[in-house]
């Protein structure tokens, strides 16, 4: 029976994969947004951390894109691109981390309301409708200012917003994988629910997980980008792509490279991400390709 | 249909106390106590404590928000850190601003969001169609205060055409406006489309096209009413995400409305002010979900049957 399981579960990732390669915007993204997790990985070796993305350079202010500084240089002459590639660090790391927490609770809870419905299911999804009224945002603004500003908080209050998105997504995904007879059989077999839970519902409940998850990266880091930008973020001299926007608004006038550039990094990372998931979702069930 | 109306209000009411309660809560993590906070570092410790004892710091958790809650319903909001004036004056001047500003930009998502999707389904993988799509893949990708600065840069310093900041003139709220519809609107532009497709291939529709009627008349009168109802809903939550979102634009473009008073606030460690102002926010945006829902079962007939009985 063994190689015969393997098998088929390989030749359903790699149809999925030749679906997704054909899809050239996707590819796009992916090439993309692999070339930008390449930089952030690589960035102490592309562009030393401390001298060139913090310490500050009074002769070199400002200075538009050139052969030198291909991105420029911002209002303390540090190099906009040893700045951006470290904060693609900080922007991936909260995208991707709080992605993944929120995904580990998403399914927790996701799981435990769609498996036990009844009482369980009730408690959890109107307690998290309730979180829902807030405006995630607005939520993660207001957690952030109590904890304080900073990486760690920006990621916990960032995660918290998502929960309760992540939690209907993920629990109507299982719902109709927990009616299925397999899981039945599963549990005439003396299968525990948490077995239940890792070894069967969420392996077929993936794909829309997968969707969801890479999405909200891109979102992630446009909502931690935004709250940088007021202050509520990642804190200065650390570069973080929201709050050197943040920086570079009152040098508008002067310098409308350290505006630009900034943005058309968060852009690029979200749009292939965004593209990566579109792809991804086509990919896993063509029927719902319109 | 009163029914479901007075249903729905009353289910209002734990809601509000649900997200007061949660917003209480998050802000009561916040370190430091309102003595210190109001008479600064070098106060003596003993000045402290009687403020604190005065504005019912050391009282428990649960009398605070009672007693919280029960000036909110009056109006009483305390008063702000930073100006001594009661939160509530300083709330209420800025709520037509932001209420504007979230309006301007729905009206503007929808206008551009709707037409271009249903265009995008008629004529499904068209050129136009592909361009829709992709734009609007890319418009999502944007964020809206970097857009806002974008469109500061170009409108503002290159073409000299609208005022940089502030709402001096209706000029103003172009750019703010913009900002935060284009973003949404990509989303409405989606949602258009797909649900319009699923409609269009429904059976009454190739009824209506077996009876003769004109392709106009499916596409605007019998099929758009259907694909409208899910659109509401995602309307409705834009509002919200709006709200959120005029908190970063104001504070680009600086319009004096909620959005900025919460960041001033914020900034200053203004905490009756914070408090009032997200909860304003927060509550806002719970009663617009309400008109949402209660227009919802306004246009679809199955909701008004149900509660006919």
């Amino acid at each position: 029976m063994e190689p015969d399981i393997t098998y088929k579960k390989k030749s359903q990732a790699l149809s999925i994969w030749r679906r997704f390669r054909r899809n050239r915007l996707a590819m796009f993204g992916l090439v993309v947004f692999l070339i930008i997790v390449l930089c952030a990985v690589f960035a102490d070796v592309l562009a030393d951390y401390e001298e060139l993305a913090i310490t500050q350079n009074e002769d070199e202010r400002m200075l538009p894109p050139s052969g030198e500084h291909i991105f420029g240089t911002d209002n303390y002459g540090r190099d906009m691109f040893a700045r951006i590639i470290h904060g693609a660090r900080n922007s991936l790391t909260i995208g991707i981390s709080s992605t993944l927490i929120a995904l580990f609770f998403g399914c927790i809870l996701g799981g435990l309301a769609a498996y036990y419905s009844g009482v369980v299911d009730n408690c959890i999804m109107r307690f998290l409708d309730m979180i829902a009224c807030i405006p995630s945002i607005l939520l993660a603004l207001t957690i952030v200012f109590a904890l304080g500003a900073s990486l760690a908080n920006l990621l916990t209050a960032i995660t918290i917003a998502i929960i309760p998105g992540f939690t209907r997504v993920i629990r109507s995904a299982m719902l109709p994988i927990i009616g299925q007879e397999f899981i039945e059989a599963a549990r005439a077999c003396g299968a525990t629910d948490l077995r239940i839970l890792v070894r069967y519902i969420i392996p077929n409940a993936i794909g829309p997980i997968l969707v969801q998850g890479t999405m909200s990266v891109a979102s992630l880091i446009m909502t931690a980008a935004s709250l940088s930008f007021i202050g509520m973020g990642v804190q200065p001299p650390e570069p973080e792509w929201g709050s050197m926007l943040a920086e570079a608004r009152e040098y508008i006038r002067y310098a409308p490279h350290m505006v630009i550039i900034p943005g058309m990094a968060i852009v690029l990372t979200a749009l292939s991400l965004n593209l990566i998931g579109d792809g991804l979702r086509d990919a896993l069930d063509p029927r719902l390709k319109n | 249909m009163y029914r479901y109306v007075l249903k729905r209000l009353l289910l209002l009411i734990p809601i509000i106390v649900g997200v007061t309660f949660i917003v209480f809560f998050i802000l009561d993590l916040t370190p430091g106590d309102p003595g210190r906070l109001l008479l600064g570092p070098l106060a003596p410790q003993e000045a402290v404590d009687r403020k604190n004892e005065e504005l019912g710091y050391n009282n428990p958790f649960f009398t605070r928000y009672l007693s919280y809650m029960s000036g909110a319903l009056r109006g009483d909001f305390g008063e702000s850190y930073r100006t001594s004036q009661p939160v509530f004056s300083e709330i209420l001047p800025r709520f037509p601003t932001t209420l504007t500003l979230a309006f301007l930009a729905v009206v503007a998502s929808v206008a551009i969001g709707i037409p271009l999707g249903i265009l995008s389904a008629v004529r499904q993988y068209s050129k136009l169609d592909t361009t829709a799509t992709i734009s609007a893949m890319f418009v999502a990708s944007v964020p809206d205060f970097w857009l806002g600065l974008m469109l500061m840069l170009l409108f503002s310093l290159k073409l000299r055409l609208l005022p940089p900041d502030g709402i001096d003139s209706p000029l103003g709220y172009i750019m703010p406006t913009l900002a935060l519809a284009l973003p949404s609107s990509a989303s409405i532009l989606r949602l258009t489309r797909t649900t319009m497709l699923e409609t269009i291939r429904q059976d009454y529709i190739r009824t209506a096209k077996a009876k003769g009627a004109s392709e106009k008349s499916i596409i605007w009168k019998h099929a758009l009413k259907i694909a409208l109802l899910p659109i509401i809903t995602v309307v409705g939550s834009q509002f919200g995400y709006l709200l959120g979102g005029s908190i970063v634009v104001e504070t680009v473009f600086s319009v004096p409305g909620l959005g900025m008073l919460t960041v001033t606030a914020i900034k200053a460690k203004d905490m009756p002010q914070v408090m009032g102002a997200i909860l304003f926010l927060a509550v806002l945006f719970v009663i617009i979900m309400l008109l949402v829902d209660l227009l919802y079962a306004f246009v679809d007939p199955r909701i008004k049957a149900r509660y006919k009985a």
